[in-house]
């Protein structure tokens, strides 16, 4: 499954939910929306297609939108795992830093 | 300047510039030692004159093209040299943007901090300005990381900045009446440890300034 974040989502990737910034596409709508499937402990257990997120066309992406959209993740499986089931395609090297940044670092609210 | 002339070049030049000098003195050594080693013998100021006038067309042929040979490994050095300087010259300009950013960020967020908002608009508007300028670094960082020279880990320190700020509740998501009512000692905690990451990033920029 391939996913174009820029124009199926929002091309600004800024709000962790809708306490931060004007409150809308935040990351909660995000993962609801694209990443629910692996919100289970056994989508975890099973090698399956991974997720392709297309950044070509996302102009910014948050700390706190990474942490809650991806790091959320990291519950389930390590940073190295939640990269394989998680592609980030055509990503910069500074928004690729933050993700990696926010996976490693863990997910910060329950 | 000639630091990089290579030895292929240094080591002809100097076994030439001993020829010469060899033969420049050669009639006046060994003169009364060894004759077989002292190969021509100057009697009269004719084969004298003879010998020197020789000695500087040869010579005179050899220096120019050994000059040649230096002046253009100076060419060479020289454009390199001038290229290195127009490199640091962008880098230090970079950095200079880089760290006026840095400030701008850091201004913003000690607004916040030291509680110098007046209301709820104005808190949103400096909240605001902290992630234009959040997005303003991470473009800056975008575009130069190869020429800032910064490593992975020097770009992830300053990443890490605003991903501390980003995610304290109470610098980018509480109302004002909340922040207004915080913990002073929660704020002074969170204070130092984001100067402490500030610093960090700054003296990463300052660094590269050299």
């Amino acid at each position: 499954m391939e996913i174009d974040v820029g124009k199926d989502f929002y091309h600004r990737l800024a709000n962790r939910d809708s306490h931060q910034g004007d409150g809308k596409f935040t990351a909660i709508d995000f993962r609801n929306r694209f990443l629910k499937s692996l919100d289970n402990e056994n989508a975890w257990l099973t090698d399956t297609e991974p997720i392709v997120l297309d950044f070509a066309n996302v102009k910014k992406i948050g700390p706190s939108f990474a942490n809650e959209a991806f790091a959320y993740f990291t519950k389930y499986a390590s940073p190295e795992k939640l990269s394989k089931k998680i592609v980030f395609k055509n990503a910069t090297r500074v928004q690729r830093m933050i993700i990696q940044e926010e996976l490693e670092t863990g997910h910060k609210r329950v | 300047m000639f630091n990089k002339i290579p030895k292929s070049v240094a080591i002809p030049s100097l076994i030439v510039f001993l020829i010469t000098a060899y033969l420049l003195f050669n009639p006046f050594i060994f003169r009364d030692i060894n004759t077989i080693i002292y190969p021509r013998h100057i009697n009269d100021l004719q084969t004298a004159r003879n010998y020197y006038q020789i000695l500087s067309s040869v010579l005179t042929i050899l220096f120019s093209i050994v000059g040649l040979i230096l002046g253009y490994f100076y060419y060479i050095n020289k454009i390199e040299t001038d290229a290195n300087n127009a490199k640091r010259e962008r880098i230090r300009k970079r950095l200079d943007s880089l760290i006026a950013e840095l400030n701008e960020y850091d201004d913003l967020v000690n607004t916040i901090s030291c509680l110098n908002v007046k209301d709820k608009g104005e808190l949103k508007f400096i909240r605001n300005k902290i992630n234009r300028s959040s997005e303003q670094i991470s473009s800056q960082l975008e575009q130069g990381d190869t020429l800032f020279g910064l490593s992975k880990d020097e770009i992830k320190t300053i990443i890490r900045i605003h991903s501390f700020v980003e995610q304290n509740p109470f610098l980018m998501e509480v109302d004002y009446d909340e922040l207004i009512k915080s913990d002073q000692s929660l704020i002074w905690i969170i204070k130092n440890d984001y100067t402490e990451r500030m610093q960090e990033a700054r003296r990463i920029c300052y660094c590269k300034l050299e």
